[in-house]
């Protein structure tokens, strides 16, 4: 009987246990990831993305609320209140109201907060960088063409020239950004300069001029983030479109059927509607004719009645 | 031999009257409408609950309705073979053939026009065909042409019906009420005359010329809606000729069948006689050897290339999940039926009936083997697609609105048999006495 009662506890208490450590389990805690990004000089803005560990797998984590705040988790320093998409993904661009704590360091950093819930653990997420920049420039030099690219970074009101640099060239197309040489990416020098040699020729341009846009970019840099700047020079080549789409072909539009289709189809089918037409007309000649006999005939029996 | 001679004109008109339906006739007609209601709500359940229905996935979007189409088209070409080619060609053994050709052809046509829009998600929208055509398109063309078809095939059919309709008009007391209302409303007008003669045997002059070109049209054109498709089994430049001569031979089987059965029925031995069968057995024999050749050029060219993307369709049919279909349909639809033609008692009037039926069921599952096991073997196959989507079997609903719409086309038959005479009265009775 003891045994019995010692097994039943034990039972018990494994199965109360169970439910206490499941109950504590299912807060989860979040992963934040942060990108950094700033084009052509223009606003800074952060990329975020949720995520939790399920099924020992990341899985992105749609809904989920965030506070932005750069430097200090402070009201006065928040940057917005996002909601991650269904991808976990939300943006945030810095506001203008907050560009004297941005223009007071040449280092900032990023904190996300995410609120305690009966789900999630307060989480917070830090991310620093240093502000910095990169120059675009090109210049043709006995018929080669080449990118130049310097970064600099900010440095007690300077702007210092950033060495060893990754830095990747390119030129921006639908898909993405092709690369102009060889080469994937470029280190800066001491100088924080770099030098790329555009190989490639009448590459197709958006306008008549030929324009295409060069971009130089660091990706994921500790600690710049993701920079870019582009620059729009004549070195594509135009190519007129070739496009039937206005023509008049079998696979265009139906307003658009070749003439000798619409001539071959419209007289056949006149020729055979005509046939038809012309044969309903032939029965009503023959209906005229039916009464007209039957008029002659009536007309014939009260001239002549037979006789009774 | 000579279809009939010295029977009196009063004798064959008698003969020839249109009966009422005995006891058989009723039930025949009763299980029609069964089957047809039975389609009816099948139908009305697709309209309401839609498409998926069917067994019609992303895979096979043209089912059994399509098969079913094809097959009407094919049967209803029958029409300008038995009335146009032969009556051009001044055979006149053909005569008591014609309007059993003609209704068959009216029927098929009638019905191959239900069955398409049977096959559109959007019934309702069925107008959009002409409001938005494309004449680009060859279903545009085949809208057309199988418009154009079912009226010359009606004018086919009502010519020579005038004189006959003035014969039942006369013949008061054999008939009810509402027979001779109709009868007058359709021909009362027709008095006999020889201008009115003239001009109706010219329109019908016309009409048999005009038909035949239509009519290569017609099976041309539905050919096109698979052969202008790039796919395995469809990819045919032979596909026009292809069609025609199998149209040509269901349409054949088609008359042979409904001759036995009118002439065992109405008692009508004295005007389809045995000479009718056997040239009708030649004529069949000729069409099965002429179609058997086509099916030797569209299988076994390709089966000698064994082209890889054509591969699977091809071990499909011949050694595959459709072999026994495909087989059935060569051997019941074609060599079976030469075999028993080529002997002159297989050309008797009841191993006829019977190659009539073979020919008939042989060709309905021609067309199903041209449609659905191309559908299955795209060149460019789908992926991830469902395991639903590789296998075809019609649903219950399939089932019931394509018998439902074969019955239609028999009742429409049964009908119009009931109504008018299944042979020509003042035709034979012309023939007749220019034959004495």
């Amino acid at each position: 009987m003891k045994t019995l009662l010692k097994l039943v506890a034990i039972l018990a208490f494994a199965f109360i246990g169970k439910t206490v450590f499941a109950q504590k389990e299912t807060k989860t805690d979040i992963l934040v990831s942060y990108r950094y990004f700033v084009k052509n000089n223009s606003l800074p803005y952060l990329l975020l993305q949720t995520r939790i560990k399920a099924d020992n797998k990341l899985q992105t984590l749609p809904g989920v609320v965030l506070k932005l705040f750069v430097d200090q988790s402070i009201p006065e320093n928040l940057i917005a209140k996002v909601r991650t998409d269904e991808k976990g993904m939300a943006k945030a661009v810095l506001p203008v109201s907050l560009k004297e704590v941005w223009d007071s360091s040449a280092t900032h950093k990023f904190l996300a907060v995410v609120e305690a819930t009966s789900l999630e653990e307060e989480t917070t997420t830090e991310l620093e960088i240093t502000k910095a920049k990169i120059v675009l420039d090109t210049v043709n030099e006995e018929g080669a063409r080449k990118v130049m690219a310097q970064v600099l970074a900010l440095e007690n009101g300077e702007w210092i020239p950033a060495k060893d640099v990754e830095v990747k060239i390119g030129v921006r197309r639908l898909g993405g950004d092709m690369k102009i040489g060889e080469e994937e990416s470029y280190t800066t020098d001491s100088l924080g300069q770099l030098t790329g040699e555009f190989k490639i020729d009448s590459l197709p341009a958006e306008d008549k001029k030929g324009n295409i846009v060069l971009v130089a970019k660091t990706e994921d840099n500790e600690r710049f983030g993701n920079l870019s700047q582009e620059k729009t020079v004549p070195w594509g080549a135009y190519f007129e479109r070739q496009t039937n789409f206005n023509q008049r072909s079998l696979w265009a539009t139906r307003d658009k059927a070749p003439i000798w289709l619409l001539l071959m189809a419209c007289s056949i089918i006149a020729a055979v509607w005509g046939v038809i037409i012309y044969l309903v007309f032939q029965l009503f000649k023959i209906k005229k004719l039916g009464k007209r006999s039957t008029a002659n005939k009536t007309q014939h029996l009260e001239q002549y009645p037979s006789p009774v | 031999m000579k279809t009939s001679t010295l029977h009196l004109p009063d004798q064959i008109a008698n003969d020839l009257l249109p009966q009422r339906f005995g006891r058989r006739g009723m039930i025949w007609t009763a299980l029609l409408v069964t089957i047809c209601l039975i389609g009816a709500f099948a139908y009305y359940r697709q309209t309401t609950k839609g498409l998926v229905v069917t067994s019609m996935r992303d895979y096979v979007s043209w089912g059994i309705y399509i098969s079913n189409f094809v097959f009407f088209v094919a049967i209803s070409l029958v029409g300008s073979l038995i009335t146009a080619v032969l009556r051009l060609a001044n055979v006149h053994w053909s005569t008591p053939l014609t309007r059993i050709a003609e209704i068959i052809a009216v029927s098929a046509i009638v019905f191959a026009s239900i069955i398409i829009i049977v096959d559109m998600g959007r019934p309702e929208r069925f107008y959009h065909l002409f409001l938005y055509a494309r004449l680009q398109s060859p279903i545009m063309w085949d809208v057309i042409v199988i418009g154009t078809y079912f009226f010359i095939s009606l004018l086919l059919l009502y010519f020579p019906l005038l004189p006959d309709i003035k014969i039942l008009l006369s013949k008061k007391e054999q008939s009810p009420l509402w027979l001779q209302k109709i009868y007058r409303f359709l021909g009362s007008f027709w008095k006999g005359t020889k201008q009115q003669f003239k001009i109706s045997e010219k329109a019908i002059n016309i009409l048999c010329i005009t038909i035949i070109p239509v009519a290569f049209c017609i099976h041309t054109v539905t050919s096109w809606l698979f052969a202008t498709t790039y796919r395995p089994g469809w990819d045919s430049t032979n596909f026009g000729a292809y069609f025609i001569s199998g149209a040509f031979l269901v349409g054949a089987g088609g008359v042979v069948v409904a001759m036995y059965v009118f002439r065992r029925y109405y008692h009508l031995e004295k005007y389809i006689t045995e000479m009718h069968f056997e040239k009708m057995g030649r004529v069949v024999v000729l069409l099965a050897l002429l179609y058997l050749y086509f099916n030797i050029n569209e299988y076994l060219i390709p089966a000698f290339k064994m082209k890889k993307p054509e591969e699977s369709h091809l071990t499909n049919l011949f050694a595959g999940e459709f072999a026994p279909v495909f087989w059935f349909a060569i051997l019941v639809g074609m060599i079976i039926p030469i075999v028993i033609l080529l002997f002159k008692k297989g050309r008797k009037p009841l191993p006829m009936f019977i190659v009539g039926i073979m020919v008939v069921i042989g060709a309905w599952f021609k067309r199903y083997l041209i449609v659905t096991p191309t559908l299955l073997h795209p060149f460019l196959p789908m992926h991830d697609a469902p395991e639903t989507y590789y296998h075809y079997f019609p649903s219950w609903e399939e089932w019931a609105i394509a018998i439902g719409s074969l019955a239609g086309a028999l009742l429409v038959i049964t009908f119009f048999v009931r109504i008018f005479p299944i042979i020509p009265i003042h035709e034979t009775i012309t023939e007749d006495e220019n034959a004495a």
